[in-house]
């Protein structure tokens, strides 16, 4: 499908390429491409499906052939029937109300006859066992179901190829694991390419991985099923131990039970229970309740109430700034936006401003969704630099390889909370199996 | 026949017209004619909750009162016979007559929006356009993306709230929340910009290029919204002949 | 028209119209609390703010037609999500829209000065004036009481929606969210 040769890419008014040197052929079959935030994976794909360089006025050099022809002979829209495209927020890829009305906009740009449009749209959904979602409201669905859905619209005009860039990043593992099998049955007859920081949650999915590093190819060649990151506890230093007591809460769609944790300072402790448990409600209220918990959310930008970082800092309080700036490592963005940071940056922001309003235990909402690696090793080491200064760390996720840097453990299932476990709670497969945690092995 | 069913470029179009000829109606008579006959033609041809209407309706009496006392103290010098005195002014007769039409028309401008927004579905409305206006698909598309964004906004929001309350921003009550909007506009908007880019990209990704596309929600246009349009423009020519009677 | 436009800029402008008009329709019911009071000059002082998406659409797309385009589809939403004016709102939007244009326009839309968004809303408040005197019937007031109408109005109009819309682009253009789009590509390349 694609051929290049010395292809290289450019941004428009950037010195420098984020595509270098790249000669690759895609040839049938399922591709992994995997490599860290920046290597350039996502605009190898926008150059794929020709969203580029025409959306960025990007500069192409070498020779970039899409199906045997040059990029540039195609005309807008053309090589999208061909090429169908899954992206990574399930919450922006929609137009519509509906499924059905979303799938017919689809039909309707391929110039479909009306006739035939009905019988389309049936057919798709019961080859991929979606049938029952044809009249639902897509913005009341969930972050697997939309996923599914976005598969659903880039098939439904039979497309010889289909591009997903990192669709699993907003799922828990037991419903990412049930989306690589169900796309495993389902996408028979077409080729697959996926971009994906975490290839293991693919099992024994592709035949062929490319690697990119820093906007060239490093590695091409079979793949082989590899074993997740692993991390190593952070080492603690419990002092004794406070009792937090979390009300309970009446939600309208489920109820949260009351719960207490107890919690030493210098302690890890991880929340672990999948997408919906409550977790996320359970943490709120934690930091709703007790003032010195300071809640650091999935997106930290939403903590964010001045329109720079160092009036972010100093916000309702009168200590210095100075010393926290230079400890996070922000004193040269000081006059910046905090919405304008890297995610690192902004989650680094985020925790000066707690430590500064005298926060002594941080709480992290789902801190790893949609990260490389070196952020989670950053990540990671920010955590064990926090409890070695005496704060305490407590995090709440589905992701089970992060979760070991911790080394106290309370499950949530259904609005319940359970434990303290320690870490033989990994021996317990039946246990984590039971709060939708832990898939068969891969 | 209703006006629900009615083909709304055709709706928007009579009731455009009908306002715009009102607002060279210099008599109480007009818009009093259209307010009523308005009303009886929707009492008959649709099956809208006169609660909500009534609701509706609200704001508009109130503007409609201020422009009433406004046209009476702040009217221009007018000849005519001096029916009373008005905070040291003296209101003519002429005076007395304008302030009634301008109120007036005010209901009767309201009535007719009524009519058009009560039974007009929003995507309708758009996919007629489209047909029947020739609206470029880009564009409606793109409005069908804003519809989409009402729900992820106000979840935006609601989050934004939470956090914010926690950073110790004052939020006790309906006021607070409130007078705190402006801080959030920005990174609202931010957000949004951000996600209006990937949708767009999706779409683009999906063959939408806003050319040659087929069509399946196809809104006719027949005899019976001619009917109806005739309906409201006979309205207004009675109203028009028992005007300047 | 739409010719020169990319998708992504279409929609940016469908959001901003949408986002603006839920701030419009908040900003009529703070009018309305006035103006069952005090007439219909209770709208005046905050007539800018109906005018500023025009201003942040064209500050930040630069292309011909920004102006006018985001504050009809502001308007068309507006009514859509119960604006109770109704039609006649979309033909306040366009000629507002004009009004806003036209000072683009005379600016060969190479110029997004403050003094050309100040221009822009004035030329909002110009047009707008026009129609709220014929569809009103402002000729029944007397002259004095329309004049201080209007100077209210176009005060406004420069005001909120020219310099309030230069601050508030501004400050979204600090937040990176508009990168790719021509205001960021305007201001690199000046340096």
């Amino acid at each position: 499908m694609v051929e290049t040769e010395r292809l290289a890419f450019r941004f428009p008014g950037e010195e420098r390429d984020v595509l270098t040197d790249i000669t690759l052929r895609l040839k049938d079959g399922r591709t992994l491409i995997t490599g860290a935030s920046g290597s350039g994976k996502s605009t190898l794909f926008a150059l794929f499906n020709r969203l580029y360089p025409d959306n960025c006025d990007g500069i192409v050099t070498g020779r970039l052939h899409l199906f045997g022809r040059s990029y540039a002979t195609y005309r807008p829209g053309e090589v999208n029937r061909r090429v169908g495209t899954v992206f990574q927020d399930p919450d922006s890829q929609f137009v519509m109300q509906t499924v059905e009305e979303e799938l017919i906009f689809t039909l309707e740009n391929f110039s479909v006859a009306r006739s035939e449009m009905m019988d389309r749209v049936s057919a798709i959904l019961h080859e991929l066992h979606l049938s029952d979602y044809r009249h639902r409201t897509i913005h009341d669905l969930s972050g697997g179901e939309k996923q599914q859905i976005a598969v659903a619209c880039a098939l439904i005009g039979c497309p010889e190829w289909l591009l997903l860039d990192e669709p699993l990043s907003h799922l828990d593992p037991a419903t990412a694991r049930r989306f690589v099998r169900w796309l495993d049955k389902s996408a028979r007859n077409v080729n697959i390419v996926v971009i994906e920081h975490r290839p293991y949650m693919w099992g024994d999915f592709f035949d062929r991985h490319l690697e990119l590093v820093n906007g060239r190819i490093a590695g091409d060649g079979s793949f082989v099923v590899q074993p997740d990151y692993t991390f190593t506890p952070i080492e603690t230093t419990r002092g004794t131990n406070i009792l937090f007591q979390i009300p309970k809460v009446n939600h309208k769609k489920f109820q949260l039970a009351a719960s207490k944790i107890a919690v030493g300072p210098g302690d890890v402790i991880a929340i672990l229970g999948r997408n919906g448990s409550g977790k996320s409600t359970w943490l709120k209220s934690l930091a709703r309740h007790h003032r010195e918990v300071g809640l650091v959310p999935q997106s930290p930008a939403h903590l964010f109430v001045t329109s720079d970082v160092s009036r972010e800092l100093a916000y309702g309080h009168n200590r210095s700034i100075e010393d926290m700036l230079a400890r996070l490592g922000l004193e040269r963005l000081r006059d910046a936006h905090p919405l304008s940071l890297s995610h690192g940056q902004k989650r680094r922001l985020a925790i000066g401003v707690m430590l500064l309003s005298g926060k002594q235990l941080l709480a992290f909402d789902e801190p790893t969704a949609g990260q490389d690696e070196a952020s989670l090793r950053a990540l990671h080491a920010l955590m064990a630099e926090r409890v070695r200064a005496g704060q305490t760390v407590l995090f709440v996720t589905h992701d089970l390889s992060f979760a070991r840097a911790a080394s106290t453990y309370y499950l949530m299932g259904d609005g319940n909370l359970s434990g303290p476990y320690d870490a033989s709670i990994w021996d317990d497969s039946d246990l984590l199996r039971a709060h939708g945690l832990l898939t068969e092995a891969f | 026949m209703t006006f629900h069913e009615m083909n709304p470029t055709i709706k928007f179009l009579t009731v455009t017209c009908l306002m715009f000829g009102l607002a060279f109606m210099y008599n109480p008579w007009t818009p009093l004619v259209v307010f009523f006959g308005t009303l009886v033609l929707q009492f008959i041809f649709s099956d809208v909750s006169w609660k909500r209407w009534g609701l509706f309706m609200i704001p508009f009496l109130l503007t409609a009162l201020g422009t009433l006392w406004t046209t009476l103290v702040f009217g221009r010098e007018a000849s005519g016979q001096v029916v009373f005195s008005l905070f040291g002014n003296d209101v003519t007769e002429e005076n007395v007559l304008w302030a009634a039409t301008l109120s007036l028309r005010v209901l009767a401008f309201t009535v007719l929006s009524l009519l058009f927004t009560l039974t007009t579905d929003p995507k309708r409305f758009v996919y007629s356009l489209m047909q029947q206006a020739r609206l470029s698909p880009n564009i409606a598309y793109s409005v069908f993306v804003g519809f989409r964004f009402f729900p992820i906004l106000k979840i935006e929001l609601m989050q934004l709230y939470e956090t914010h309350a926690l950073r110790g921003v004052r939020l006790d009550t309906r006021i607070d929340h409130v007078r705190h909007i402006p801080k959030l506009l920005i990174p609202l908007l931010a957000g949004a910009i951000r996600q209006a880019e990937r949708i767009a990209f999706s779409m683009e990704a999906r063959g939408f290029t806003g050319e040659h596309r087929s069509t399946y929600e196809v809104i006719p246009v027949t005899r019976n919204d001619f009917l109806l349009a005739s309906l409201l423009f006979t309205l207004f020519g009675v109203s028009v002949w028992i005007g300047v009677r | 028209m739409l010719n020169s436009w990319k998708l992504k800029e279409i929609v940016l402008l469908s959001i901003l119209s949408v986002v603006f008009a839920v701030v419009y329709l908040a900003f009529v019911h703070v009018g309305n609390l006035w103006a069952g009071l005090i007439g219909p000059i209770a709208y005046e002082w905050i007539f800018g703010i109906w005018f500023i998406v025009s201003i942040i659409t064209a500050y930040i797309i630069r292309k011909p037609g920004a102006a006018f385009l985001s504050e009809v589809l502001a308007a068309s939403i507006e009514m859509m999500i119960g604006n109770a004016i109704g039609p006649r709102i979309i033909l306040v939007g366009i000629i507002q829209g004009l009004g806003a244009e036209a000072a683009f326009a005379l600016t060969g839309y190479k110029r997004y000065d403050l003094w050309v968004l100040m221009l822009a809303g004035f030329g909002a408040a110009v047009t707008s004036f026009a129609y709220t005197y014929v569809m009103g019937g402002l000729s029944a007031l007397s002259p004095t009481y329309v004049a201080l109408m209007f100077a209210l109005r176009a005060t406004s109009g420069m005001l909120i929606a020219g310099i309030g819309g230069k601050i508030l682009s501004d400050l979204l253009l600090r937040t990176g969210a508009l990168e790719g789009y021509a205001v960021t590509r305007q201001r690199k390349a000046h340096g």
